[in-house]
């Protein structure tokens, strides 16, 4: 289980959440859906150690632990790759500064790779292979850090439609295949149907869950929006109208 | 056609130049004209080659001599901003000192021989050099920093594979500038005492009014020059390969 209790985060002129609470079961896949600019990367980045706290605190398997960050992998809309590094070299950046036996992980990375499509492009620089690629990448990447938190701050967002597609269900895998835990954040409403376990819906500045969606009763994957998804799409939409005219 | 620019520009100049210098019947002493100054260029050849290697060692000691100060320089000042404020100051009043002003006082403290000059190239370099590399340590982008954030990573894993290849373009933009003016330390140097050197047969040949030998030496010194760009050049092609290919 993973809980986050009243965690708050001020800037001088702005509060960016108040009191935001909510909780995941280990293995499941959560979304936060909201509107643009309602301060869900800060949330991500306060959870995962990134930045600091006002107040509040965090449970992971039962103990209180200070932020998520020996615990979190993140994953962005930017690929964070490093430009100068082959697609393996990336992949293998968690293996160096962790100092594990590189032989070993070479071979690790080189078979996730492979299992995420990217057999044969190894040896590729970022700038050589397209946007789909380079989020694959930095997906398997995330996977190398060895964490059981997956944080996913809108990591499809820069993409086309077909490729995004094809990379949710990859994530999908991640979350299945390799039992992981995935908070993700995205303002597509369709995709947070198709792939989670929990919705909260956020609201705009200071931002708050309004609600949430427990989604844990139907199976997946879901290979399209069914009448009782498309029936939630509008919902969750109508819901959400109000925070968008608010901002 | 711009491949052709700069020949053509030079071209034109010389002829001019010739020209000139025959219709108004200039004496030799005061303006040799090109096809003299070429002749003296290849006939003495011997001779200059003898001095430009030792102007070519001072200014390769010098840029030795500068990277090895400059390159852990920029990194302690990079690590501890304390250190940077304290030195800031200093730096750049050192750049407001004339290094004319200097250069009797060094060939007291270092004497006739090389080391007056490479440390005088030293202190024509080092501040281009720091203050690139420096520099490119802060242009890191923050988001990249996260990866390594998340791992702990300590600052030289971070300096080796994130920080130090992040820095290399600017790195690079000061190395140019360094070995631009490198030339004119050690030729200020060898001005002020020397006994070798394409500086010190420049002082000599004006004493006797060889004026075709003192541009004879130019041209070796602009050679030369162009030759430390041009490698420096290939060099920055070779490494920064990753830079020029943004979608």
């Amino acid at each position: 289980m993973l809980k986050v209790c009243g965690i708050t985060k001020i800037y001088p002129n702005l509060t960016v959440f108040r009191n935001i609470n909510f909780s995941t079961e280990r293995g499941n896949f959560g979304v936060f859906l909201g509107p643009s600019g309602c301060g869900k990367s800060t949330l991500f980045r306060v959870i995962a150690g990134i930045e600091g706290r006002d107040s509040g605190h965090i449970e992971w398997k039962g103990v209180k632990v200070s932020d998520l960050k020996d615990e979190a992998a993140i994953m962005l809309q930017k690929d964070l790759l490093l430009p100068w590094s082959t697609l393996l070299d990336n992949v293998l950046i968690p293996a160096k500064v962790l100092g594990k036996d590189l032989q070993r992980e070479r071979n690790k990375a080189i078979g996730l790779l492979s299992r995420f499509g990217l057999s044969g492009f190894e040896d590729y620089f970022p700038y050589q292979v397209s946007g789909g690629m380079r989020q694959r990448a930095a997906l398997v990447r995330t996977l190398l850090f060895d964490r059981e938190i997956l944080l996913l701050d809108e990591p499809l967002s820069a993409l086309d439609a077909l490729t995004r597609r094809l990379l949710q269900k990859e994530i999908l895998r991640i979350q299945l295949e390799f039992e992981k835990t995935v908070l993700m954040i995205t303002h597509d409403i369709k995709e947070a149907l198709l792939l989670a376990d929990r919705i909260f819906l956020l609201s705009h500045l200071p931002t708050g869950i309004i609600k949430e969606i427990d989604m844990r009763d139907m199976p997946k994957p879901r290979q399209s929006l069914g009448p009782k998804l498309a029936a939630m799409e509008e919902e969750i939409f109508s819901i959400l109208r109000g925070e968008l005219v608010d901002a | 056609m711009h491949r052709k620019a700069p020949f053509l520009l030079i071209t034109s100049i010389l002829v001019i130049w010739e020209l000139l210098v025959r219709l108004l019947d200039v004496p030799k002493f005061i303006l040799p004209p090109p096809s003299i100054v070429l002749q003296t260029t290849l006939l003495q050849a011997p001779l200059l080659a003898g001095h430009a290697l030792v102007t070519a060692l001072e200014i390769g000691l010098g840029l030795c001599l500068s990277l090895a100060i400059s390159l852990p320089l920029s990194i302690v000042m990079f690590k501890h901003p304390s250190i940077d404020a304290a030195l800031t100051p200093f730096l750049v009043a050192s750049q407001a000192i004339p290094v004319f002003a200097v250069a009797p006082l060094l060939v007291v403290w270092f004497g006739y021989g090389l080391l007056s000059k490479i440390v005088m190239a030293t202190i024509v370099i080092f501040f281009p050099l720091t203050v690139s590399t420096y520099s490119g340590f802060k242009q890191v982008d923050p988001d990249l920093e996260i990866v390594f954030d998340l791992l702990d990573a300590p600052f030289r894993k971070k300096m080796r594979l994130l920080y130090w290849p992040a820095a290399l373009p600017s790195f690079f933009s000061g190395l140019k500038v360094a070995v631009a003016v490198a030339t004119i330390g050690a030729v200020l140097g060898e001005w002020v005492g020397a006994q070798r050197g394409l500086g010190y047969l420049m002082i000599q040949m004006n004493a006797r009014l060889r004026t075709d030998m003192l541009f004879a030496a130019l041209v070796w010194l602009s050679l030369m020059g162009m030759g430390l760009w041009l490698l420096v050049s290939r060099l920055e092609k070779r490494f920064l390969f990753w830079l020029n290919t943004k979608e």
